[in-house]
């Protein structure tokens, strides 16, 4: 069983409306939005749909949607298929009810006159925010970059942790004192890591 | 007419570009001011400073000064050369056709010649 939170995904409509997949579909989230499709779809013509799940079996959902009545896919590459399991991989935050956006990125949002983050980028954010809260870091800028990123800060003086959740859904933490012109350090954060990068942040920040 | 594109920019020419209070905490400008692998800026030689202001851009009322002489030094890698910053002269670029004083600080491997790279972030006028 594949533990995940809660995971956008893009079913094939027509799949989803009679065949397994819309049966685990049904049971894992209690909700699917459908519509008529009359050939199999590329991936980039699947309708998307949010499922929120605490568990969540990958190989079945694969397979049921692999084996729906609208036919094998014929279209779908292997690449189609890692795309699709990467989008299954990523995890979101864990509420069942679509989260309640923090205030700062709620604001950085409505300041921001670039085109707005991917969901996913949003997703990255708000869990690196919501681990920051649980932690007791209180985040001191959020903004939206020109580049479609969200960047997360935390200040101490001239030290920073600065998270980047770029629009492919990347998340990196640099760490770096200006004061002591040392060179910056870099991470990737993956889902699931926000935690422990946020203690390392803070170590820096309070050391 | 665009103009002709300049071989180099001087490494005394002042450079400019926008930037907004969110990326700026006392003398630090933080890094996600900066585009990677490029950052359009606007020449002094060809523009005011107060150009890279626009009624598109809104909330940076501040104007960063870059002389290319002060880029970064190249950045070690664990393999491979080093990352060099050096200018370039851009002018109207196609997501800023007017902008004929535009330009662009890139990265690239050290030694390597200066290609056009494709952008891989998003770019957008100053």
């Amino acid at each position: 069983m594949t533990q995940l939170s809660e995971v956008e995904i893009h079913l094939p409509p027509q799949t989803t409306t009679t065949g397994r997949a819309d049966r685990i579909a049904r049971e894992t989230t209690g909700s699917v939005e459908v519509s008529p499709h009359s050939e199999a779809p590329s991936i980039e013509q699947l309708s998307p749909l949010v499922i929120d799940s605490s568990s969540l079996d990958l190989r079945a959902l694969r397979l049921a949607v692999g084996t729906g009545s609208a036919g094998d896919f014929p279209n779908w590459s292997s690449s189609s298929w890692a795309v699709f399991e990467k989008r299954l991989r990523i995890g979101l935050p864990v509420n069942a009810a679509p989260p309640a956006r923090h205030p700062f990125l709620r604001g950085a949002l409505d300041r921001s006159v670039d085109p707005p983050p991917s969901r996913l980028t949003l997703a990255r954010a708000e869990r690196v925010l919501a681990e920051a809260e649980r932690v007791g870091m209180a985040v001191d800028r959020v903004s939206v970059t020109r580049s479609a990123a969200v960047a997360i800060t935390f200040i101490r003086v001239r030290r920073y942790g600065i998270f980047e959740c770029d629009s492919d859904g990347d998340v990196v933490l640099t760490l770096t004192n200006r004061a002591n012109d040392e060179e910056a350090d870099a991470y990737v954060v993956a889902p699931g890591q926000e935690k422990a990068h946020l203690e390392k942040a803070l170590s820096l920040l309070e050391g | 007419m665009v103009r002709a594109r300049d071989e180099a920019i001087p490494a005394e020419e002042p450079l400019y570009r926008s930037i907004s209070s969110d990326y700026i905490n006392g003398e630090d400008i933080l890094p996600q001011a900066i585009d990677l692998p490029r950052c359009s800026f606007n020449r002094s030689k060809h523009s005011i400073p107060e150009a890279v202001r626009t009624l598109r851009r809104p909330n940076d009322t501040g104007i960063v000064e870059l002389l290319p002489r002060n880029l970064p030094p190249p950045v070690p890698r664990a393999s491979g050369s080093p990352y060099e910053f050096f200018a370039v002269d851009d002018p109207n670029p196609a997501e800023d056709p007017e902008n004929d004083a535009h330009c662009e600080v890139r990265i690239k491997p050290q030694g390597q010649r200066s290609a056009r790279i494709t952008k891989s972030r998003r770019m957008c006028s100053h």
